[in-house]
């Protein structure tokens, strides 16, 4: 239960901070819905600061990638750190900064 | 005995008539219920994959929208080409499967929220793909294609001849889907699902088997790519969208994960309700199915299927014995009243409820 509220806080507060820079419209953040759900998974779920550093590593590659790759431009580049993304949870299943979670049988 | 013998043949007239409903249907409805009635046939069978993959091997996929699109646009760029509807048929059903296997080979060490994310990053990644490549895809304008014409000997209008063919095609994979799952590998899938190392322990590679279960997914929603190109005869990079995969998971569990019956029911909420909502009001129709989606979720956690189950928990004069003489609707919904009264909360009395899917019509 406090979970969920926490979860809403900090969502609102995302969104009080995203608002002066875009136009506000109902659908506005369905986006941000996948980006979010990526970065968490790829900083590792029980790592907060895992978060922040995959949020600034799927923002930063996604540009990066689809400025200065001419393949990739800008129709492709949300591709890219969804690829990245993969790649490195087949690598470790449990993200970045995540601990491996051992279940006892 | 006697009991067997009336179930098998309550199950062989539920089956009769479910048969001449769905021949009958088409020739008495109107050009639009037909249409309607083929995309409950092309949405049931994306949901017969995705409930043999979350339902029955529980393993998180959002993908599948994803398959959809892409058994539509090989069977679009096929067309285009002029290949044969049967070899058509083929490659949209082998080329997502073989997809699905890679992607799995890949995605099946992992579980759980890490398995989601690799799952619904494909139709993401897919739709800019597939406005990339217009060559092959039509780009952002889609494909649009005309095929499937009635012949002339069958005197059948446009609309009941692509009714029949896909409603053929989802038969077969549904008949094909409920051997599947009542057979030995569906048991393997129900023990993957219960706890891996249990199926390790007996014999069973967990690993394997959701690799299998993803391909098998994979399969049913390229074949219903290949039905959606056949009734709307057009397909674009939306129809790859990854809100089509949450709803179609939604629709999945409205209907009842891990049954074919509450398949079947799925696909007629995914269709209908939307319909229905607009017709309510057309400016309001997602809030209306939102709010329908969470009542039923509220009073039925378990989906629409199992609402004969929780009808008869909620009587006050309790459970009636196996034998007892039921009103005889009550029991040809539930098909064999002994495996639903025995077993409720696993997937085997569900799956037998799929018996006579008759009542749903």
């Amino acid at each position: 239960m406090v979970g969920w509220g926490l979860a809403s806080v900090l969502g609102a507060i995302g969104a009080v901070l995203v608002a002066p820079q875009l136009f506000i419209s109902p659908g506005m953040l369905d986006f941000v819905l996948v980006y979010a759900l990526a970065s968490a998974i790829l900083g590792g779920l029980d790592s907060p600061a895992g978060a922040v550093v995959a949020a600034a590593f799927i923002g930063v590659i996604e540009n990066v990638a689809g400025t200065y790759v001419d393949v990739i431009g800008n129709d492709l580049k949300i591709v890219v750190p969804f690829v990245a993304v993969i790649l490195i949870l087949i690598v470790r299943p449990q993200g970045l900064f995540g601990r491996k979670v051992v279940v006892r049988v | 005995m006697s009991k067997l013998l009336k179930s098998r043949l309550a199950r062989i007239v539920g089956v009769i008539v479910l048969a001449v409903a769905l021949i009958v249907a088409p020739l008495v409805s109107s050009p639009f219920v037909n249409y309607q009635l083929s995309t409950v046939a092309v949405f049931a069978v994306a949901i017969l994959g995705l409930n043999i993959i979350m339902g029955y091997t529980g393993q998180v996929s959002l993908g599948q929208s994803a398959f959809l699109g892409l058994g539509a646009y090989i069977a679009a760029y096929g067309l285009a080409e002029g290949w044969s509807i049967a070899l058509i048929l083929l490659l949209c059903a082998a080329i997502p499967a073989l997809v699905g296997m890679l992607v799995a080979l890949a995605a099946a060490r992992l579980r759980g929220l890490a398995l989601a994310m690799i799952t619904i990053a494909l139709p993401i990644i897919g739709v800019p793909l597939a406005r990339r490549f217009s060559d092959f895809t039509g780009g952002s304008q889609g494909a649009t294609v005309s095929w499937l014409q009635a012949p002339e000997w069958s005197g059948l209008a446009n609309d009941q001849w692509r009714y029949y063919t896909v409603v053929i095609i989802a038969v077969i994979a549904f008949v094909l889907g409920r051997n599947l799952v009542r057979g030995r590998i569906g048991r393997a899938f129900a023990i993957v699902k219960g706890n891996e190392s249990v199926a390790l322990s007996m014999g069973v590679s967990p690993y394997r088997y959701k690799v299998l279960a993803f391909t098998i997914a994979s399969l049913f929603g390229g074949v219903a790519g290949f039905m959606y190109l056949a009734i709307v005869q057009y397909t674009s990079p939306e129809t790859l969208n990854f809100f089509t995969s949450i709803n179609l998971v939604a629709a999945m569990v409205i209907g009842g994960s891990a049954s074919i019956l509450g398949t079947i029911i799925g696909a007629f909420y995914y269709v209908l309700v939307p319909l229905f909502a607009g017709s309510v009001n057309s400016s309001q129709t997602a809030l209306i199915s939102g709010a329908v989606l969470l009542a039923v979720l509220f009073l039925l956690p378990e989906g629409i299927v199992s609402l004969p189950r929780r009808i008869r928990q909620l009587r006050p004069s309790g459970r009636t014995t196996p034998g007892a003489p039921g009103p005889a609707a009550d029991d040809r919904a539930t098909g064999d009243p002994q495996t639903s009264d025995d077993a409720p909360a696993d997937g085997g009395g569900t799956v037998r409820t799929t018996a006579s899917p008759g009542n749903t019509k």
